[in-house]
């Protein structure tokens, strides 16, 4: 792109703000162009950026936003109130900035300070509805997992039962058949009624307790991820 | 540069470029001065030196160069009265920073 390319699209793209403003723009663009050297001129374009970007700094600019120029390139704050407070102003008011800064820092040391006495004399409640909270979500804990474990005991104690009165029915066939049919059938059944607590048993294992869990760690992300939050406001 | 330049400081440092010129500068060269310091892009000066302009920090005239009319600037009265004032704040930032990296003495 030649300097006229670059000086006319950068007009082009100018002719929504005020003529004076434009012509300033342009005149120093155009200055800078010049002093940078005829000789260096591909170079001192290239490092001022496209018209686009030119004009964006510009336009950026008149819109009275204070940028900032960080290690990555220029960023453009809306802090820009702060920093006006730096601003020369008669002697007089010459100690605001500092005087405006203490005041900021002590009204959130005061806001700290009072969520903390606030904390300590809720202490016992707090402590009591914990302490009350955590036993019953430990007795729950406790009470499912007895289930659980009542549950594996049954389905162990089925099949074994089980087996062992079918294979005392098998022999008993000899003795009295009719006797001995109906005690093997009752241990087939009840072998079957503890396969069926052994699958129960490996469904808790295997997809119940899993889900448990992710909600226990879901609970208690929810519950830190308000605490941040609260700190932050 | 790792550390971020504010708008305050920006002003500041053209402030103190422009100063040391008795006759005036121009944007190219206060450009390739102020690049010296920190790490700027060559087109974001202009708004700084326009709104320094607005704010009477800074006056502008033309003085012919080479065959053309080029752009000067020059600190205002009030412009130095600013950059004094920053300098000011500089050196007290400055002086407490240097003082807790350097573990001098608390107050």
């Amino acid at each position: 792109m030649s300097r006229w390319e670059f000086m006319r699209k950068l007009e082009e793209l100018l002719s929504d703000i005020s003529p004076g403003e434009r012509e300033e723009a342009l005149k120093y663009y155009n200055d800078y162009i010049n002093d940078g050297g005829t000789e260096n001129e591909a170079k001192v374009l290239e490092s001022l950026g496209t018209p686009e970007q030119v004009a964006a700094i510009i336009k950026e600019g008149l819109e009275g936003g204070a940028g900032e120029f960080t290690e990555s390139g220029f960023y453009n704050s809306a802090a820009r109130s702060s920093n006006s407070v730096t601003h020369y102003q008669e002697p007089a008011s010459y100690t605001n900035p500092s005087g405006r800064q203490s005041a900021r820092s002590g009204m959130s040391a005061g806001v700290i300070a009072l969520i903390v006495v606030l904390c300590v004399l809720a202490s016992p409640l707090i402590l009591g509805l914990g302490g009350g909270l955590f036993g019953v979500l430990a007795g729950i804990i406790i009470g499912a997992l007895a289930i659980i474990f009542s549950i594996a005991v049954i389905a162990f104690l089925c099949i074994v039962l089980g087996i062992v009165a079918a294979v005392i029915g098998i022999f008993g066939i000899f003795a009295s058949p009719l006797g001995g049919l109906t005690l093997m059938a009752v241990g087939l059944i009840t072998c079957g009624i503890g396969l069926l607590f052994l699958l129960l048993t490996v469904l808790i294992f295997g997809k119940l307790l899993p889900a448990i869990f992710k909600g226990i760690i879901y609970l208690f992300e929810c519950i830190f991820g308000k605490k941040k939050g609260a700190q932050n406001a | 540069m790792v550390f971020n330049t504010g708008a305050a400081l920006l002003d500041a440092i053209v402030l103190a470029v422009v100063s040391r010129e008795t006759e005036g500068t121009y944007g190219y060269k206060i450009t390739q001065e102020v690049r010296v310091a920190i790490d700027l892009s060559e087109s974001t000066l202009y708004p700084v030196l326009r709104r320094l302009q607005k704010d009477e920090c800074l006056d502008v005239y033309d003085k012919e160069c080479a065959g053309r009319n080029r752009r000067y600037y020059l600190v205002t009265e009030k412009g130095r009265r600013q950059l004094n004032l920053y300098e000011g704040e500089w050196r007290d930032y400055s002086d407490k920073i240097t003082m807790i990296f350097e573990g001098g003495p608390k107050r």
